[in-house]
């Protein structure tokens, strides 16, 4: 299956059904299909609920057999987020991969990941020793300062 | 330009003697030498750094101002914003850029060699930040505003039933708007009534919209003409050694050396021949296209679907694959596009989300193109969408079910 076919059918659907999912807007380069932005809400009852993150995604030639390389461009405090890189460690990007998932449904799961953080399998240390010794207050806290300091919509 | 001493040799000390004062106290009737490639390379190196920092620190001050949203929405003309500062407050100003002064070496204009005029330098600035910006801008707008024509054309396409092929059609088109008064599509009363009341308002733009139609088509063979134009430049730059940038060529500034001449300083003369070569062969190639038509023709045919997928302007690409779609169904269902694509939406591939392809079963009941799911099946011997296991024997093709 062609990359670039698939991924104009999804740019097709992501044209049709703008506007419909109002926690979620993908972007294309205009000038590259292989590259893409993604900004998401943080889910409500989460200490993001009041940022916007970007995503940088990059779609290797071989998608959908490969995963794309998703990762934050806004700086996050989240267990499973790198805090300098901004990679994700999500299975579904990695060993769960398959190819049903399309970008749209992969930045849900991210936004799912924001509202559900895994603290055993850590790329923020820091966070995930919050959250494994129980100080859900810390990780609360520090998850909301960050938030208003990289992600904050001040429109 | 190192023949000829005289007047303009105390001038151009004059102008050079803030920039290198160690040599303006050796002797003040200097003689620079013009830059050489390695230099003029690590200083647009250095400068590219440099202005990809003011573009971040644009970027970052946007956001920071009015948010993420629009910080990305706008991040094209931050980074048109970022350049132009840079470029402004030292080629404009009359300085050096940091690169340049990382590097000795000087701008000056023409075969004179004094200083650029600030007339020049705008110019120079205008070329190097603002014409880029406008023409990728003007381009992408082209093309979006063709592929939407282009699906409109579909649509037509579809509910007149014809069978032509999109590259026959567009050429037709071409053809009416640019001749004479030419035949309009029967089913259009809204044109032929604007044609009434506006003649040669409408038949611009007839054109302009032909124009606008054609882009994405002709935008691939644009972007090789400007790679090769490109190419051209660097290897002219090899040979000669004078104009890095083409922005310099067109504004006439190139560069002296005001540094210690002490080392040899290596020239890329290889390079260009190798440039040469390569371009070479590429015209070649390209006038065998053109000069012998029925070749030409003939290979169009065959290249027009590959190579309009391959560039990334997606309209065509995607109305032809659903115009493939609709004359495979057959024309006994000439209804709307749309409507057609949400009625099979349930016959859609989840792999390729184009209509199947030799419906394939796995063992659990999902249903998949065989290509798509075969392929996968090599990757990794699961079901796409439950994930029980599947191995290549058990695939099966569907081919006397309905739907
Ligand atoms: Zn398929
Ligand atoms: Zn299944």
């Amino acid at each position: 299956m062609a990359s670039r076919a698939r991924l104009f059918k999804e740019y097709k659907e992501v044209q049709r059904d703008r506007g419909q999912d109002s926690d979620i807007q993908l972007l294309c380069d205009e000038t590259n299909i292989y590259r893409w932005t993604a900004l998401i809400k943080g889910p409500t009852d989460t200490p993001y609920q009041e940022g916007v993150f970007q995503l940088a995604i990059n779609v290797p030639e071989q998608y959908p057999l490969v995963p794309p390389q998703v990762r934050f461009v806004t700086k996050i405090f989240h267990p499973n987020v790198h805090f300098k890189t901004g990679e994700i460690c999500l299975d579904i990007l990695k060993t769960a991969w398959s190819p049903a998932w399309t970008l749209q449904s992969v930045c849900r799961a991210v936004i799912a990941l924001l509202a559900h953080p895994e603290a055993d399998s850590p790329l923020n240390c820091d966070c995930g020793n919050l959250l494994r010794s129980g100080d859900h207050r810390g990780y609360k806290s520090m998850a909301l300062m960050y938030t208003r300091l990289a992600a904050a919509t001040n429109v | 330009m190192a023949s000829e001493e005289g007047s303009r040799s105390d001038s151009q000390g004059a102008d050079t003697s803030d920039v290198s004062s160690n040599r303006h106290d050796e002797d003040l009737v200097v003689q620079f030498a013009a830059a050489a490639q390695p230099e003029m390379m690590r200083a647009a190196e250095k400068d590219e750094h440099y202005v990809g920092q003011v573009c971040e620190a644009c970027y970052d001050a946007f956001r920071h101002t009015f948010g993420t949203r629009l910080a990305v929405a706008y991040q094209n003309e931050m980074k048109l914003a970022g350049r132009v500062l840079y470029y402004l407050l030292t080629t404009g100003a009359g300085l050096q850029t940091l690169g340049e002064e990382y590097c000795d070496i000087v701008q000056v204009a023409g075969v004179p060699g004094l200083p650029a005029t600030p007339a020049r330098r705008t110019l120079l600035v205008f070329y190097q930040t603002v014409l880029p910006y406008l023409a990728e801008r003007l381009s992408a707008r082209a093309a979006s505003r063709g592929m939407y024509l282009g699906s409109e054309d579909g649509e037509d396409e579809t509910s007149t039933s014809s069978q032509t092929s999109r590259v026959e059609e567009t050429f037709g088109r071409e053809e009416t708007s640019s001749g004479s008064s030419g035949s309009v599509d029967p089913g259009n009363n809204m044109e032929i009534r604007q044609r009434r009341r506006a003649p040669l308002t409408w038949r611009l733009r007839q054109a302009w919209m032909a124009a606008l139609r054609r882009w994405p088509q002709i935008l691939p063979s644009v972007r090789e003409g400007l790679v090769l134009l490109v190419r051209t430049h660097l290897m002219l730059f090899y040979f000669e050694g004078l104009y890095y940038h083409m922005g310099k060529r067109a504004a006439g500034i190139r560069y002296i050396f005001t540094g210690r001449p002490s080392q040899q300083r290596p020239r890329y003369q290889m390079l260009g021949m190798f440039l040469l070569i390569q371009l070479t062969f590429v015209c070649g190639h390209w006038l065998t296209r053109t000069v012998f038509p029925s070749i030409a023709s003939s290979m169009r045919l065959r290249e027009t679907n590959p190579s309009l997928s391959a560039v990334g302007s997606q309209g065509i690409a995607v109305i032809d694959e659903d115009g493939g779609k609709v004359e495979e169904k057959g024309p006994s269902r000439p209804s709307n596009m749309w409507a057609e694509s949400e009625a099979t939406a349930s016959s859609k591939c989840p792999l390729c989300l184009s209509p199947r392809q030799h419906p394939t079963a796995t063992p659990c009941g999902h249903v998949f193109c065989w290509n798509c799911v075969a392929e996968w099946c090599n990757e990794k011997p699961e079901c796409p969408l439950c994930r029980a296991p599947v191995s290549h024997p058990e695939l099966v093709c569907v081919y006397h079910a309905d739907f």
